[in-house]
């Protein structure tokens, strides 16, 4: 931004706002219009963002700064009260130039722009930052959306600092304006995809946002969902910065991103705040755990069926004493252990949530157990479910764990068919499903995701700089 | 092809890339050493580079053709009439071959990996595949195999580096195979197996956004693949001299056999069958789709749709049609000529004749 002067009328001031921070159509942006009772009378302008500055602060001391203005103007009637650049106050500064002040707002302080002055008073207000409703998790963050708009928009702006950073609200008939945000960085976002947001955020009641519908399934034939869910202000603030939209709701306790991309499916809310090497890694590891999840029971299958001469002879030989009292074809030991892991999820869900994960793990302990030891079912096949099981929690977005299940039960077929070509018969319906599918018309294999050279292939799935320059848009 | 179908000249030199290098996995390569005998790599090579050239010729010379597609050129050449016998022609050459590729790959698995199997069934598998992928368009297919090129170059280089102690590089001697001169005229038809990757690139340049650079990119893409062909080639014949080399109807299976790094990771041939199967899928979904989709130009269709699941019937017709593998192969030789006077002679006679009419510029078609 380049270095502006403050604007020394109200109006120069609205037009500014405008153009630095687009006001009046950003949820959370307060301006404040008030005449002093001073002599000469002088009217202020109060501009801070809710949420991310403390009321309780602006209220005692933006106005304890105001009120000794006019307290000056009645003990010397005739000075002029805007001369003195320096504040009777610890907590307050002046500034010239209007980048700096813009800079202070995003950061939760109050500038007050007073009528023909040169210079902007900033009082410091910002909230500290609190981890209120955080999980145990090992690394930070703590913090997780609440069910307060106002709150949530600054749980993002804390994050991003960006004076860019749009909070449009979503203009329905019949409903108060404001309820329901769309938020995106200016000059990132896409305005196609912006479009398309909107109108699918408008299109939805209110409630029918609260109750998750949002998200509900979009794309062709429904497996990819048309919005990623998340609880995590960390990602989303990722992702706004790498394009991405999100949208906020009031009185909901998440928020929903688009355009859903297959790398936007492997951040994770810890990726902005570890050291990079590690969080590359990780975001390799849930891709290699998607793609094991898909072929790991798939390629037993397919080994044991098909490729024996694969397997290392004594490996193989000691499979087979395993498999020698087996009573049944392994496709169908796999499928009894699958079928087994589906029904425990679903009593799972069905339980009380004090109980379900214990009873879950319990249940399903018990009953591969008795399942092995009575010769019904392999060894192998109740490991490796097993290990898919733990695998799954690694991945981020619970629709996607749904859709792998479904894919690895058709690679199953694939692979009880015809070995490793028919896994590849189905892993090119998945790729050209994957490959035709967009949300919001971006394709869902985007050009953000999969790049062709290193490079861009490095860059796109290993976490990005957080240097504005040298992160790539989804434009 | 879909009306919104485009992506950029890279992508389409992947696409080519793809189609190209699906074919190193198939026996119609061995055809290269019959050709060039010791220097079959050379052979491909040149047939491969000659395959470029004259694409780059066709797409220079087309260049002022506001569609871009060798619909545009037949049209601008010959009227609708003509462009609709270029599209019978195109799609029974592009038909013929996909369907004994789907049938060579078949009867591959078969023979190789499935004794047990009836070669319907992977026919199948391939055909269903072939549908899918076609009926879903172009630039989700060209994105694909711009994807996938990525990991099929990986693999090769893997199935290059991994028998490379085996053989003797005295195999490739001499260096000229038959001689000079005669290397040069067999590698000439050896062209024939590249003209459907340049049926492609006509039909699909009208949908790429950068029309300037897809001559170059083309060319690019075909002879890039080409290098890699050749390079499996020498490797080929340095593990499997000739004339047993001539007789390996699996080459990259075979090749993949080689690779062997300790008692825990040897024959891991298995691991290629699904990146030649993948890879097949590819080249035949392509192929069938520009057949459709010029056939649907042509005959002024609003879809590719339409004519799609009738061109892959009669492609799975012709797969059943050779009743055993030598036949398939015996079938695909014998249709060079063929395909030599569609691939070239076609395009070649359409620039003439349109260049006669003064067509080929800015105003025509």
């Amino acid at each position: 931004m380049p270095a502006a002067p403050v604007p020394t009328s109200t109006s120069e001031v609205y037009a500014a706002l405008k153009e630095a921070l687009h006001y009046p159509d950003n949820v959370g942006l307060t301006v404040r219009h008030l005449r002093l009772p001073a002599e000469p009378s002088t009217r202020v302008l109060m501009l801070y963002f809710a949420g991310l500055a403390d009321e309780a602060q602006v209220r005692d001391r933006a106005f304890e700064i105001l009120e000794g203005v006019v307290l000056t103007s009645a003990t010397a009637p005739g000075k002029n009260v805007l001369l003195p650049e320096t504040p009777a106050s610890a907590w307050a500064h002046t500034e010239r130039e209007l980048p700096a002040v813009i800079g202070h707002v995003v950061r939760g302080e109050t500038a007050l722009f007073f009528d023909g002055a040169r210079h902007v008073v900033v009082v410091e207000t910002a909230r500290h930052s609190e981890h209120p409703a955080g999980t145990a998790q090992v690394y930070p963050p703590r913090d997780l959306f609440s069910r307060h708009l106002i709150g949530n928009l600054a749980l993002l702006r804390t994050r991003l600092r960006d004076p860019h950073l749009v909070a449009e609200p979503i203009h329905r008939s019949g409903e108060e304006p404001g309820q329901t945000v769309l938020v995106y960085i200016n000059g990132r976002a896409d305005p196609e995809v912006l479009r398309r947001v909107r109108e699918r955020a408008s299109s939805f009641g209110e409630e029918r946002i609260r109750q998750g519908h949002l998200a509900g399934p979009h794309a062709r034939f429904g497996l990819i969902p048309a919005m990623v869910e998340t609880r995590w202000p960390d990602k989303a603030a990722t992702a706004l910065k790498e394009g991405y939209v999100a949208v906020l709701a009031d009185q909901v306790y998440m928020t929903w991103l688009a355009p859903v991309t297959a790398p936007l499916l492997l951040y994770g809310p810890m990726d902005e705040t570890i050291a990079r090497p590690i969080a590359s890694v990780l975001r390799l590891g849930r891709l290699f755990v998607a793609i094991t999840v898909l072929v790991a029971m798939p390629t037993i299958v397919a080994l044991m069926n098909y490729h024996q001469e694969m397997m290392p002879t004594p490996f193989m030989l000691a499979l087979a004493a395993v498999r020698e009292n087996s009573p049944l074809p392994i496709l169908f030991e796999v499928m009894v252990v699958e079928g087994l892991q589906e029904l425990i999820r679903e009593v799972g869900f069905h339980l009380p949530l004090r109980i379900s994960p214990g009873t879950a793990v319990v249940a399903g302990i018990l009953l591969m157990l008795v399942l092995v030891q009575s010769g019904f079912i392999g060894p192998l096949p109740g490991v490796v479910s097993a290990a898919m099981a733990f695998a799954t929690t690694g991945i981020q977005q619970y629709d996607t764990i749904y859709v792998l299940r479904l894919w690895r039960l058709a690679m199953l077929f694939g692979a009880g068919a015809l070995g490793f070509y028919g896994m590849a018969v189905v892993l090119f319906f998945m790729a050209v499903y994957l490959y035709q599918t967009d949300s919001f018309g971006v394709p869902f294999i985007s050009e953000t995701g999969i790049r062709f050279s290193a490079p861009e292939l490095v860059s796109s799935w290993l976490k990005r700089r957080k240097e504005h320059g040298e992160v790539r848009h989804l434009r | 092809m879909e009306k919104s179908a485009t992506f950029g000249s890279g992508t389409l030199a992947a696409a080519a890339s793809v189609v190209v290098l699906s074919r190193g996995f198939h026996p119609i390569v061995l055809a290269a050493l019959e050709v060039g005998e010791t220097a079959g790599w050379l052979a491909m090579l040149l047939a491969g580079l000659m395959s470029a050239s004259m694409y780059g010729a066709f797409s220079y010379w087309t260049r002022r053709l506001p569609s871009g597609s060798l619909d545009g050129l037949a049209r601008a050449a010959a009227g609708r009439l003509g462009s609709m016998a270029m599209a019978c022609l195109v799609a029974g050459l592009l038909i013929h071959h996909a369907g004994l590729v789907t049938r060579e790959t078949s009867e591959m698995a078969v023979s190789a990996i499935y004794p047990h199997t009836p070669q319907t069934f992977p026919t199948t598998g391939l055909v269903l595949c072939t549908l899918f992928g076609a009926w879903s368009g172009l630039s989700s297919l060209a994105r694909l195999c711009r994807g996938f090129l990525a990991l099929q170059l990986f693999a090769m280089a893997v199935l290059l580096a991994g028998p490379v102690a085996w053989g003797n590089i005295r195999y490739l001697l001499p260096f000229w195979g038959p001689g000079p001169a005669i290397l040069i005229g067999r590698s000439f038809l050896l062209t024939s197996m590249f003209s459907p990757v340049v049926l492609f690139l006509l039909i699909a340049g009208g949908s790429v956004t950068e029309r300037s650079r897809r001559w170059w990119t083309g060319c690019a893409g075909i002879a890039a693949a080409t290098l890699v062909l050749a390079v499996i080639k020498i490797v080929l014949a340095k593990a499997y001299p000739l004339p047993l080399g001539a007789s390996v109807t699996f080459p990259l299976h075979a090749l993949a056999r080689l690779i062997t790094g300790g008692r825990f990771f040897e024959r891991v041939e298995g691991l290629w069958v699904m990146l030649w199967v993948f890879g097949t899928a590819c080249h035949l979904s392509v192929l069938m789709h520009v057949a459709a989709a010029n056939y649907a130009r042509a005959f002024g269709m609003a879809s590719h749709r339409g004519p799609l699941v009738t061109l892959v019937l009669v492609m799975t017709v012709v797969a059943f049609l050779p009743p055993d593998q030598m036949q398939t192969l015996s079938w695909h030789e014998g249709a060079w000529p063929f395909a030599l006077a569609i691939g070239y002679g076609l395009p070649l006679s359409l620039v003439l004749l349109a260049g006669l009419r003064g067509r080929l510029g800015s105003n025509a078609a």
